[in-house]
């Protein structure tokens, strides 16, 4: 049974990779945030199937993700998994097979699914280090600001299941 | 078939990529390869300089599914550089934790890796149409375990709670209770698992080799124990070195791993053939069930192996909590200063022995950090799997050729190497 008003907001990625790990520093720098009631944050880390587990009483779910969209670093782009034709997961750094949109699936088995969106930040650098690069750091406010307007439109709209329509959105840095 | 050619790229449903190269030339492998596209692993140096309390967070990002298993090694490390022997409570709740971990990562990998291989679908969601009960059966214990994780380790994923000489905060005796119960009224999903591995038929192949994992005289070894080799005795984890010999090949940017050995395998099969008599009383029944004997040289058993691991993980988590229950759980702390010294963690990981080595100085600075993770150990053991097994297989078609290769890959749960998953989408409207 989903809880009407619940709405999660999940980052993920590895914090020993530099900016593959900016989903996470986001949720660091939310809980800082005043956030409308009913709104959970989790650091998801690289959990993978783990991640179903915090999805699976939401009405909606919002992932922050370093995404490669070749695009500008710090590029955002705010997406549902069915605007992606297809994914890769690259070879050089991929401890998961299991990507986010393999997650997502998994979770769209299960009866009543929750309506899932993916904030994807276009990384500069990904290698070992646990800081951010600069650009991405200075993408920080416009990605905090990305999430809070789509808490928002919940707020705004409560009772609606549906906070995005399909149309992908993109912010250039 | 006496000429065969095949490099399978990215062996799908691993967690990592590996690429596996076989030549056959007049019925004769002339080259074989698993070849790693992985960066060397920089873990180590990111935590020289850094402080002995820091550095088991940091390892708990190494890996997001073995997050419980790196944290716990690193923390015995460096209890062990500072001399420290924790509490009893510490230690139940530590291996509690530790269980959690195992049956959500066998799950997650009989149900959502190795089946899809009998169904002939390619991936779990191709169950769902035909298997969607045995599909949700499997999110349903994973997410018990998942639980489990968050109520002792304080949440799902990365735990927070683990820290040197205790826990941060420890659970609730109701808390504990509760999940008890929960554990129980489980028992029919975990036996409707069994039946469900009962009808899956694993190739047959067998070749002996050496098996190492923990051993200890008290109980099935997961949280601690000394190295045991099938063919060469027992080592203390402090020698690890002498156990565990690293070389490096040019065709992999991993380290492979030998001991007397050219190679040698770790992981739950090898828990198994070491230790089976520890196991629980039901979990050795699920093994009979299941046609796992002792002992067993079949690589593809080690699926078997990790469900009969799931039931005793279950059981032990029974055992553990009305322990903890009986004894009282006490808020705990644990103060220390640091000193030089150097200390080696060794811990069952779900894929097999894992070693973390730290020394510090006196202001409690890590000055020297060595890794050595289970997938690792495996990659010499599976190069020499393929190599026998290929041969036998030649008279079949070939992509029953490349399924039983890709299926011997999977029964090893490789983790190659600890890193993410960074995404590299194309959209619809591009």
């Amino acid at each position: 049974m989903n809880n009407m008003d619940k709405t999660v907001v999940i980052g993920v990625g590895n914090l020993l990779l530099k900016d593959d790990g900016i989903g996470v520093h986001v949720i660091n720098e939310l809980e800082k945030c005043e956030l409308p009631p009913d709104v959970e944050i989790y650091d998801g880390g690289t959990g993978g199937f783990k991640l179903t587990d915090l999805m699976q009483d939401a009405e909606r779910v919002i992932f922050i993700d370093a995404v490669d969209t070749e695009m500008l670093p710090g590029t955002i782009t705010t997406f549902k998994s069915e605007d992606v034709r297809s994914v890769y997961s690259m070879k050089k750094y991929s401890l998961h097979d299991t990507n986010l949109l393999e997650v997502i699936k998994t979770v769209e088995i299960l009866d009543n699914p929750p309506e899932i969106i993916i904030i994807g930040v276009q990384p500069e650098t990904i290698d070992y280090g646990m800081e951010l690069s600069i650009k991405l750091k200075d993408s920080m406010p416009d990605i905090i600001d990305t999430v809070l307007n789509l808490l928002l439109v919940t707020k705004l709209k409560p009772g609606n299941k549906k906070i995005m329509d399909n149309s992908m959105e993109t912010k250039l840095p | 078939m006496h000429d065969f050619h095949v490099g399978i790229e990215h062996i799908t449903r691993v967690e990592g990529h590996g690429n596996i190269v076989i030549d056959v030339k007049d019925g004769k492998i002339k080259e074989l390869r698993m070849e790693i596209v992985e960066s060397p692993r920089f873990f180590e140096a990111m935590a020289l300089g850094r402080s002995y309390r820091e550095v088991a967070h940091i390892t708990s990002r190494i890996c997001g599914i073995c997050a419980v298993t790196h944290t716990t090694t690193s923390i015995k490390a460096i209890e062990s550089a500072l001399g420290f022997a924790p509490s009893e409570q510490t230690i139940r709740l530590r291996k509690l934790l530790l269980n959690a971990e195992f049956i959500q990562s066998h799950i997650l990998h009989v149900y959502f890796l190795t089946a899809p291989d009998f169904f002939r679908v390619g991936s779990v969601f191709g169950m769902v149409k035909d298997n969607k009960e045995t599909v949700l059966r499997g999110m349903r214990l994973k997410s018990l375990a998942n639980d489990l994780c968050a109520l002792v380790g304080g949440r799902h994923i990365h735990p927070i709670t683990l820290k040197i000489g205790c826990f941060s905060k420890s659970p609730r005796p109701d808390d504990l209770a509760a999940f008890r119960e929960r554990i129980i009224n489980a028992r029919p999903e975990i036996q409707e698992t069994v039946e469900f591995f009962k009808t899956l038929k694993n190739p047959e192949f067998e070749r002996e080799t050496e098996y190492i994992s923990l051993t200890n005289p008290d109980e099935y070894a997961l949280y601690d124990g000394v190295i045991k080799s099938s063919d060469d005795g027992n080592t203390s984890p402090d020698d690890y070195i002498d156990r565990v010999k690293e070389f490096m090949v040019t065709h992999s940017t991993a380290k492979h791993a030998k001991s007397g050995k050219d190679s040698y395998m770790v992981g739950a099969l090898a828990r198994f053939n070491n230790n089976h008599e520890q196991l629980h009383p039901r979990a050795r029944e699920v093994a009979d069930e299941l046609g796992l004997k002792h002992p067993c040289y079949n690589p593809y058993m080690n699926n078997v192996a990790q469900v009969v691991e799931t039931v005793h993980c279950f059981e032990d988590s029974i055992n553990l909590i009305d322990e903890l229950l009986s004894n009282g759980i006490e808020e705990e702390k644990a103060e220390f200063t640091p000193k030089t010294g150097r200390g080696v963690g060794a811990t069952e990981a779900p894929r097999g022995t894992l070693y973390h080595e730290h020394k510090i100085d006196d202001d409690g600075k890590i000055t020297y950090a060595n890794y050595i993770i289970p997938t690792g150990q495996n990659l010499a053991n599976i190069e020499n799997d393929l190599r026998s097994l290929v041969p036998g297989i030649l008279h079949k078609e070939r992509d029953d050729i490349i399924m039983d290769i890709e299926m011997l890959v999977r029964a090893y749960d490789p983790c190659i190497s600890c890193a993410t998953h960074l995404m590299k989408v194309k959209f619809v409207n591009e």
